[in-house]
């Protein structure tokens, strides 16, 4: 069963089409890198699996379970097992990082929670009066045990009382996938994650993507339009262009693409190991065409 | 036999009124009106389920709305209470002393401007906030990161704010007029001690006197009014944030608008709560008139 099954999504943005006919299929564990230029629609695609956008046409379904499309939301039972991480991290400013983990915990167990007060007063037994009475903190310090757990796996312990201002961008990164992760989501959908990061904060957080993907086998849907990040994966890629989805092939087959765009695409990306260092007059011209390359 | 509602007598009428109640869900007054019964569902099932994760928001939000708001309330309710019996000392030697503190204070602090000052305030400090708190998070996608994690945002923004707010709003009514009488008896006192008038005026006769000029209506009203105008402010504050767009110069615009509507909307529903009250008086007014 397909993890992720999007098909012939379509989107507009006015009078624009943002995405047409965009599809994606997944298999449980992969990891999928949507490439392609700034503004093509990469985001609005994920954005669109993560049901906070509404396609005006498309199907979404999650291992085999049908979003609703004519009004979608993240809170669809069918996207439950899904967890989405945003560029900015959009951690809750005003609530320490323990705090935001432990948010949608506690949604989770009110969820859960289906029996009536009054009805569970009446029916319990006298032997498990003292322990539902105890429930409310029993209930919480199981939920914080959980927390703590997230936090050091995503190496974030220490940041536990800060507030996201406090802390670096990669650190609240790291923070919302822990958020993201705490609900145990079979697929991964990211945005951008490694925007603004220096060097070493973006190989710390592509290790811990990697393990999550390695030891949950957590299907990762990420978008980027920086190359290296699937090679450091070992993902696959998909290219946006013209608001549709190439096939996703592995990154050393791009080169040898079928679509002119993506193999220029690829060429464009500079590469040193190819010995070739490109100017930005040659990705301009390779990119527009010779014919609009700019006159000196 | 089974009916055709699309082929009954009643089939057109049905339709008009679906119609009519599509046409006023999609207004913003309807839209705000269906948010506010959306969140009485929402409180309604937190209760009846003993949800807990909205909790602690909820007693933020009274603390913010009201503890933190009592010495503004406070300021402006002695300063009030004050001008009101410096008002009705100027036409004390016209009507007499008799009852007569009691009576304006009741009908103008505690049934009129009470409600009407605090709701003000808090709409300018609380309302205002909360417009913004939510603009913002909707601006820096916090709303749908909520979404995102399973949360309803209307469940766990909306619900503890406007709830909060109006318990907040109680509370500091019942503040605002308790200071303002208090503030209205000093000075009275000060004034008949200075201007050496004839007057027995202690704590305990003033005290008398609003309780007797005080009638189940005015009692049932100062409940009321406080938590309509609190459902008011804090639903159309709640409505203005979350239906903005991801451009932070909406949020500016949707915090104005708050304001200017909440007055307005508080205003208006002050007049319709204020025919109660001739429709209360209606016997006497017709035996005088």
């Amino acid at each position: 069963m397909l993890a992720i099954d999007a098909s012939d999504i379509v989107f507009d943005l006015g009078d624009r089409r943002v995405l047409d006919h965009a599809k994606l299929q997944a298999e449980p564990g992969e990891i999928i890198c949507i490439w392609g230029p700034s503004g093509g629609g990469k985001s609005t695609f994920l954005r669109v699996l993560g049901g906070i956008e509404k396609p005006s046409l498309g199907s979404v379904r999650f291992f085999g379970r049908e979003c609703d499309m004519a009004k979608p939301s993240p809170l669809d039972e069918a996207r439950d097992e899904v967890g989405f991480v945003f560029q900015n991290s959009a951690l809750i400013f005003n609530m320490t990082i323990f705090d935001n983990i432990l948010l949608p915990l506690k949604f989770r167990r009110d969820k859960l929670r289906s029996h009536r007060r009054v009805h569970r007063l009446l029916t319990v037994s006298l032997r498990d009066l003292p322990l539902m009475l105890w429930d409310r903190h029993g209930g919480d310090r199981d939920l914080r045990e959980r927390v703590d757990r997230a936090m050091q796996n995503m190496l974030v312990y220490d940041l536990k009382g800060k507030f996201p201002h406090e802390i670096s961008l990669g650190m609240q990164k790291r923070a919302a996938v822990a958020r993201a992760m705490a609900l145990n989501p079979k697929v991964l959908l990211l945005d951008e994650p490694t925007g603004g990061l220096d060097p070493l904060s973006r190989q710390s957080f592509l290790a811990l993507v990697s393990n999550l993907n390695k030891l949950r086998n957590v299907t990762i849907v990420l978008v980027t339009h920086e190359l290296d990040l699937p090679q450091a994966l070992g993902a696959k890629v998909s290219v946006m262009h013209d608001g549709a989805l190439t096939e996703p092939v592995p990154f050393d087959r791009l080169r040898d693409s079928d679509v002119p765009f993506v193999r220029e695409l690829f060429l464009a990306e500079k590469r040193p190991e190819d010995g070739e260092m490109l100017t930005d007059e040659r990705i301009f011209e390779r990119l527009s065409g010779p014919q609009a390359a700019p006159k000196e | 036999m089974r009916i055709d509602p699309h082929r009954s007598f009643y089939a057109p009428a049905a339709r008009a009124l679906e119609k009519l109640g599509t046409l006023f869900s999609r207004s913003g007054f309807g839209s705000a009106v269906s948010l506010f019964a959306r969140l009485l569902r929402l409180f309604a099932e937190s209760v009846r389920r003993g949800h807990q994760a909205t909790n602690q928001l909820l007693v933020s939000q009274i603390y913010f709305t009201s503890v933190e708001a009592v010495p503004l309330i406070a300021l402006v309710a002695a300063l009030l209470g004050t001008v009101v019996v410096m008002q009705a000392l100027t036409v004390m030697p016209k009507v007499g002393f008799g009852g007569f503190f009691g009576n304006i204070m009741v009908i103008v602090i505690i049934r009129e401007l009470g409600p009407l000052f605090t709701a003000f305030l808090v709409t300018g400090r609380s309302g205002a906030a909360l417009a913004t708190l939510i603009g913002n998070m909707k601006v820096d996608s916090e709303v749908d990161a909520l979404e995102s994690l399973g949360i309803d945002s209307v469940r766990y923004l909306a619900m503890p704010a406007v709830i909060g707010m109006m318990v907040g709003m109680f509370c500091l009514n019942t503040v605002f007029w308790s200071v303002a009488v208090f503030a209205g008896f000093l000075f009275a006192k000060a004034s008949i001690v200075l201007l050496q008038i004839q007057v027995n005026m202690d704590l305990r006769v003033f005290m008398g006197e609003i309780v007797g000029a005080m009638g189940l209506p005015d009692i049932v009203m100062s409940v009321v009014k406080p938590v309509v105008f609190g459902a008011i402010i804090s639903t159309l504050a709640c409505w203005n944030g979350l239906r903005i767009p991801r451009d932070a110069r909406k949020v500016p615009v949707a915090t104005g608008r708050t304001v200017v509507v909440s007055y307005v909307m508080v205003i208006l529903a002050d007049l319709l709560l204020g025919a109660f009250y001739l429709g209360q008086y209606y016997r006497q007014l017709k035996g005088v008139i």
